[in-house]
């Protein structure tokens, strides 16, 4: 017992709380950009699909080759490759601002091709009804796609924050502040695993929550 | 009220063109229920949606009210699907909105209404189909029936003139198809809605339509009133289905099995007379005796009919005076061979 106080007696709990709060920051922030521009991509994606509302071959192959390019790019390498456009952003590149911008870019094809799926799940025969009683395209999208999908909504937004959750780790390593910033400079370079430890811990902890969370919203939202 | 002119309809499949209907030529009047058989295959599902244009024909006007619904620009299509209610087969609900909020999805949709004016419309239209109760259930909670109804409601919501039924009835099980096919032709004699269904069980067309069309193969086999083509089926597939929806066997089957010389009749009766005994007057009148082999009697929508193969137990003469005392009662009497 003596010896597991003992271990943890060198963190600074104060430090540990800051990063914490820095790395919700993070994901909280760029989940609201990812969703904002992940959505309209996803039903972009859905309706121009082949056999859709607006099948467009051309558009659709465009858009998915561009989310196919960035989804298959290693995070590390879209983090140091998006360092100048971030800078033209925010202003800087590091920090819990610096990260958010290639958080956004690098979670949004993610989320968007989510969208995509769930969006392609609701019952075709929902849509053909919907045009059967005249709805204008705004009104299936709205009035009946969308809202027949919110529970698969729900959860795909899940698994993107708790994707964000990691990649917003990952950008400790170009100094983007947070949990993994943390576990970088005090559990790598200072050899305090006790510090890698903890943070992992409370990444355990955050993505456990989100997604028991997540689930709980799901469960609420479906009608059957 | 809808003339369906040389309408043709392909779909390709990898990359070959499958002819679904070949030039359909129809007229549907006004109030009736017009229905439209054939296996699956035959192309009805393709007819059906060409009404509404959810398929657009390749080929071929559709005048409804002597509008070609194909020139129609987007907004014209829009007002029209808006008033020409569907119902499908798996019913398309919205399963994350209420019963009384699906109902109202129509409604809202037109941008024409108060919130009060929907609420009030919602509840009359609740009532009609008897699902006032379940107004903040999700369909999920519903029976496959009370879910049809739900659908009929949903349809008629924008007081349509045209009601088209995509296999409403082929999920639901025998008591509850009685039920919906009894509500539409409620509603087609309160409100003088025309209807058009599309289905494959010959039980739903004797029990509601006016008039029948066949498909066959993408193309109309033959068409009528229902009590026309169901008790003189002109078309082999028609015969087929009408023998296996009756479980009759073909009369000269039945001749051949029975071993019978005798003269064999098929008599057809229509309307009233299906309950007088017509038989018994003419064998007392004429002298002959009849055995019946096989028969049917029953209604086709409100018209009572009867459908017996006798057997004449006489001379060929007395078979002529039979012929002629049925004829003179205007009763259909056809001869099917010694």
């Amino acid at each position: 017992m003596s010896l597991f106080l003992e271990l943890f007696a060198a963190i600074d709990w104060a430090d540990i709380g800051t990063a914490t709060v820095e790395t919700l920051t993070m994901v909280g922030g760029s989940l609201v950009f990812t969703i904002i521009f992940g959505l309209p991509l996803g039903i972009v994606l859905f309706l121009t699909g082949p056999r859709q509302l607006l099948a467009h071959k051309q558009v659709y192959s465009f858009l998915s080759l561009l989310v196919n390019l960035l989804r298959s790019m290693p995070f590390v390498i879209l983090l140091i490759l998006m360092i100048p456009v971030t800078v033209a952003l925010v202003g800087t590149s590091i920090g819990v601002v610096g990260a958010i911008p290639p958080l956004v870019v690098g979670a949004t094809p993610f989320f968007a091709r989510l969208v995509e799926n769930v969006l392609r799940e609701v019952d075709r025969g929902i849509i053909e009804a919907s045009q059967a009683m005249g709805a204008t395209l705004r009104q299936i999208v709205f009035g009946a796609v969308l809202p027949e999908a919110f529970p698969g909504l729900l959860a795909a937004t899940t698994v993107t924050a708790i994707a964000l959750v990691s990649y917003a780790a990952m950008s400790g390593v170009i100094g983007g502040g947070g949990l993994g910033d943390l576990a970088i400079r005090f559990g790598y370079q200072r050899f305090q695993t006790e510090v890698m430890f903890v943070t992992v811990a409370i990444l355990l902890i955050l993505v456990q929550l989100l997604q028991m969370f997540g689930d709980r919203l799901v469960h609420r939202f479906t009608r059957s | 009220m809808i003339d369906i002119e040389g309408v043709s309809k392909h779909y390709v499949v990898d990359g070959n063109p499958i002819p679904a209907i070949s030039d359909i030529n129809l007229r549907i009047e006004p109030g009736e229920v017009f229905g439209i058989i054939g296996a699956s295959g035959a192309g009805k599902s393709t007819l059906i949606r060409t009404l509404n244009l959810l398929e657009r024909p390749d080929a071929g006007r559709i005048l409804v009210d002597g509008s070609d619904i194909t020139a129609f620009s987007k907004e014209e299509l829009l007002a029209y699907r808006r008033t020409t209610g569907m119902i499908f087969q798996h019913f398309n609900l919205l399963g994350a909105k209420t019963v009384g909020d699906n109902v109202r999805f129509p409604l809202k949709l037109t941008g024409k209404y108060t919130e009060a004016e929907m609420d009030a419309r919602v509840d009359e239209l609740l009532d009609l189909v008897e699902l006032k109760d379940h107004r903040d259930k999700y369909p999920a909670q519903l029976s496959g029936g009370q879910k049809q109804r739900v659908g009929i409601a949903r349809a008629l919501a924008n007081h349509p003139k045209l009601l088209l039924c995509d296999e409403a009835t082929s999920a639901l099980d025998p008591q509850t198809t009685q039920a919906i096919l009894r509500l539409l032709r409620d509603i087609n004699q309160r409100f003088g809605l025309t209807i058009v269904l599309i289905t494959h069980e010959m039980d739903v067309i004797r029990a509601v339509c006016d008039r029948v069309a066949v498909l066959d193969k993408g193309r109309v086999a033959e068409h009528g009133l229902v009590t026309d083509v169901l008790l003189h089926p002109k078309h082999p597939v028609t015969r087929a289905m009408v023998r296996e929806s009756s479980h009759h066997e073909e009369s000269a089957d039945l001749a051949s099995t029975l071993g019978l010389s005798g003269l064999l009749l098929r008599v057809t009766f229509l309307g009233e007379i299906t309950y007088q005994p017509v038989l018994e007057r003419i064998a007392v009148k004429l002298g002959v005796s009849f055995s019946i082999l096989e028969g049917v009697i029953g209604r086709i929508k409100d018209t009572p009919y009867g459908q017996l193969t006798v057997q004449v137990m006489g001379s060929a003469e007395d078979v002529e005076r039979v012929e002629a005392a049925f004829a003179e009662q205007s009763i259909h009497c056809e001869v099917l061979g010694s």
